[in-house]
């Protein structure tokens, strides 16, 4: 690797002193490897140029990033082209309710905590009365606290 | 095309479409020429004209190929222009064309055996990966291919060197060719079918 192949990039860039410039065309002129990535900067920058000479095109993408990234979700590099926007979003309806409400969701609950005794991360009804503390614990087996452990709550022991 | 400008008529027809082509591409084509010949010299118009000649010859070819196809093609052949007049300026062995070797023009070694990366790459695609870029490195790439000067682009984005937006370029292109790495390789692929 010879050093005329660090100062290409500014070479392009017309950034180098008249000395200098005339060294890396001299280099150009005989190093293969070179003249290969120097196409390749060339092919970018002639892109690249011609993309971007339209400053309004240009600012259309970046708002249209922008946007995307305001929604939940969008830290996914794979958004689609059709995501809604903002707007789309706020006119639909609020989604159903996860759980059914009344009697049938209360023993629902109660079973469930008795299948996870302990957890008061799963529970509502769980802290309302009881004396609880947050402990760290490396695996739990409520769903909700995570693979890797986590804080729960869970009641304090009676002495 | 840059707004505000006054663009030229464009006759209809072949002629044209070339003009079109021609008054299109010209200018970008003087600006990195002019960066890589060095200012002031006569080269770096030679180099232009050169290139925009043999586009003319070829164009009956050219303009039935899609436009990423025919920038890489003006691509190719500014390159291998250019490595000429390094080597000439070198080795002092004149290859400018003349009456003597006028058919040089007519060969064409600037055809590619394969596509190469940036000929799979469509303009919306590199603005879609640009606006991906972090801020700094977006604003100074935005600038940079505005054709503004490593100094100027600092003293606009109020950064104290003009070696700190060199490394951010840097840092643009290389995740620009990441980005754009996959994308290219599936035309490439589809093609080849």
């Amino acid at each position: 690797m010879s050093p005329a192949c660090e100062d290409l990039r500014p070479f392009l860039d017309g950034e180098l002193p008249e000395e200098d410039q005339r060294r890396i065309r001299g280099h150009l002129a005989g190093c293969e490897a070179c003249a290969t990535r120097f196409h390749d900067l060339l092919q970018l920058e002639m892109l690249a140029r011609l993309a971007l000479e339209d400053a309004e095109e240009s600012a259309r993408w970046v708002s249209a990033r922008q946007a995307r990234e305001r929604l939940p979700g969008s830290w996914h590099e794979d958004v689609p082209e059709n995501w809604p926007g903002e707007a789309a979003l706020a006119a639909q309806p609020a989604p159903p309710p996860e759980h059914l409400e009344g009697r049938a969701w209360h023993q629902g609950a109660r079973r469930y905590r008795r299948r996870c005794p302990g957890c008061a991360s799963c529970c509502p009804w769980f802290a309302e009365g009881e004396a609880v503390e947050a402990v760290r614990l490396p695996r739990w087996s409520c769903p909700r606290a995570g693979r890797s452990g986590g804080a729960v709550l869970r009641p304090r022991p009676r002495r | 095309m840059v707004p505000g400008r006054e663009e030229p008529p464009v006759r209809e027809g072949s002629g044209g479409e070339f003009a079109a082509f021609a008054i299109r591409h010209q200018p970008v084509l003087v600006a990195i020429a002019r960066n890589v010949c060095g200012r002031g010299a006569s080269d770096c118009d030679d180099l232009v004209q050169d290139v925009l000649l043999r586009a003319l010859l070829q164009w009956e070819r050219l303009k039935r190929w899609p436009e990423p196809a025919r920038r890489a093609w003006l691509v190719r052949v500014l390159h291998n222009r250019f490595l000429d007049q390094c080597r000439r300026q070198g080795a002092e062995t004149d290859r400018r064309v003349d009456l003597h070797n006028v058919h040089m023009l007519f060969e064409d070694p600037e055809d590619s055996p394969e596509p190469e990366q940036w000929e799979c790459v469509t303009e919306d695609e590199l603005r879609q990966a640009v606006a991906r870029l972090n801020e700094k490195l977006r604003q100074a790439f935005e600038l940079h291919a505005r054709g503004l000067r490593h100094a100027e682009i600092a003293r606009r984005m109020n950064t104290p060197s003009a070696g700190t937006v060199g490394t951010w370029l840097f840092h643009a292109r290389r995740r620009l060719k990441v980005m754009l790495h996959d994308t290219a390789e599936r035309r490439r692929q589809e093609r080849e079918r």
